[in-house]
């Protein structure tokens, strides 16, 4: 998987990497500002879990499109982690 | 990289001699990141001792605490020993009261603010959200710094509806926001324009566009060229007053409330002339922005560029 291109691909490789780390993700919703991005996940298996496990989790799927200098995420502007039950 | 037992160990002694530590870019006085900043102005907010570490300095540090916490951004803020988050979810934590209580500070009740929109504005939200999910948020920094985005709503959002259009605040901007009216100018000069009567005098930005008008309409105003008297002589903008000494003095008989605008070559100089008469309590203070230098460009060519 390039870690390279346009947005559109960053973001359907971010998607991608967080469905393979959160497989019960229902939403998994990514709005890109430049390199700042957005990320909204919904998934059952948050439950239980205090917010930083929850971010960690989705944190830990996309790091690696964040590493470096000239990483295609520079940050995220906004995260949220929802269960099923409290999606909005 | 692996984590070596000496970054570890250095981390972990910080972390050990300080209740609250915010790893961050910069510090304190000039935060290097807009992320970094927003958590300075939390903690200042609440008033408790902190201690920062700088991990642009230290760049073991930078990689060392994101191995350590397991956590890929910084800033990162631990208490007690404890990695509480980093910006987005402090943000939360503010909003909620959690850290105040983690603290141990009094979390006061804020009330939403009320906010006036022009109809421009209220147009321009609405053809904007249209297009956009999420809400419109917001944010107003501890300097005065606007920032307008879409974002879902977050535990501990002041929501305010004005005139259909719904707004969210965190805490600390609805306070900053109480009482500010938004206007919305369309075009390449335009944008939001805010009038906020929390915001602290500062020196306003003036553009040559705008300067050739109020000069056109012979606006009561004073305009003082910073420059040289060599500078003066190259090139000069007609009307404008010599800010030597004699202009000094003439700024010295001006009522506080005066239109005071500074200009020079490019904007520089006449910036600090201008925050120093704020200090001495001119409220109406503006900067030319690109100075004499875009007034030949964009409005007077036969004035000479140097």
């Amino acid at each position: 998987m390039s870690l390279l291109g346009n947005t559109g691909t960053i973001d359907r490789a971010m998607e991608t990497a967080i469905r393979e780390a959160i497989p019960d993700a229902q939403d998994v919703d990514i709005r890109a500002n430049g390199n700042h991005f957005t990320v909204r996940v919904v998934a059952a298996s948050f439950e239980g879990r205090s917010m930083i496990q929850k971010h960690r989790m989705v944190l830990s799927a996309i790091s690696p499109f964040m590493a470096g200098d000239n990483a295609p995420v520079h940050a995220i502007d906004q995260l949220v982690c929802e269960l099923p039950s409290e999606e909005a | 990289m692996a984590l070596t037992d000496e970054v570890r160990a250095r981390i972990q002694e910080t972390i050990d001699a300080n209740r609250v530590v915010l790893y961050m870019k910069g510090n304190k006085m000039f935060p290097r990141c807009g992320f970094s900043a927003s958590l300075v102005g939390a903690l200042d907010e609440l008033g408790v001792p902190y201690e920062t570490v700088d991990v642009l300095s230290d760049p073991e540090i930078r990689q060392g605490i994101k191995d350590f916490t397991e956590w890929p951004t910084i800033p990162q803020l631990y208490v007690d020993q404890e990695f509480v988050g980093g910006s987005d979810i402090v943000r939360q934590m503010v909003s909620t009261g959690e850290l105040h209580q983690l603290l141990g500070v009094p979390f006061e009740e804020v009330a939403p603010p009320t906010v006036h929109l022009t109809e421009a504005m209220v147009e321009a939200f609405r053809t904007a959200a249209a297009e956009q999910e999420g809400n419109i948020r917001i944010e107003i920094s501890t300097d005065f710094r606007y920032g307008v985005g879409f974002t879902p709503k977050s535990p501990g959002d002041l929501e305010v509806v004005t005139s259909g259009v719904t707004l969210l605040f965190d805490r600390a901007s609805a306070k900053r926001a109480d009482g500010m009216t938004l206007d919305f100018a369309p075009g390449p000069q335009g944008g939001i324009k805010v009038d906020n009567p929390n915001e602290p005098a500062s020196v306003g930005n003036l553009s040559v566009q705008e300067l050739k008008a109020l000069l056109d309409d012979s606006a009561e105003m004073t305009l003082f060229d910073v420059r040289t008297s060599e500078e003066r002589a190259t090139a000069s903008i007609e009307g404008a007053v010599h800010y030597d000494e004699a202009g000094q003095a003439q700024l010295a008989g001006l009522p506080k409330d005066a239109l005071i605008v500074f200009h020079c070559h490019h904007g520089g100089r006449s910036m600090a002339a201008a925050q120093d008469a704020l200090q001495q309590g001119y409220s109406q203070v503006y900067n030319v922005a690109g100075g004499i230098d875009a007034w030949s460009a964009h409005v007077d060519p036969s004035v000479p560029r140097y």
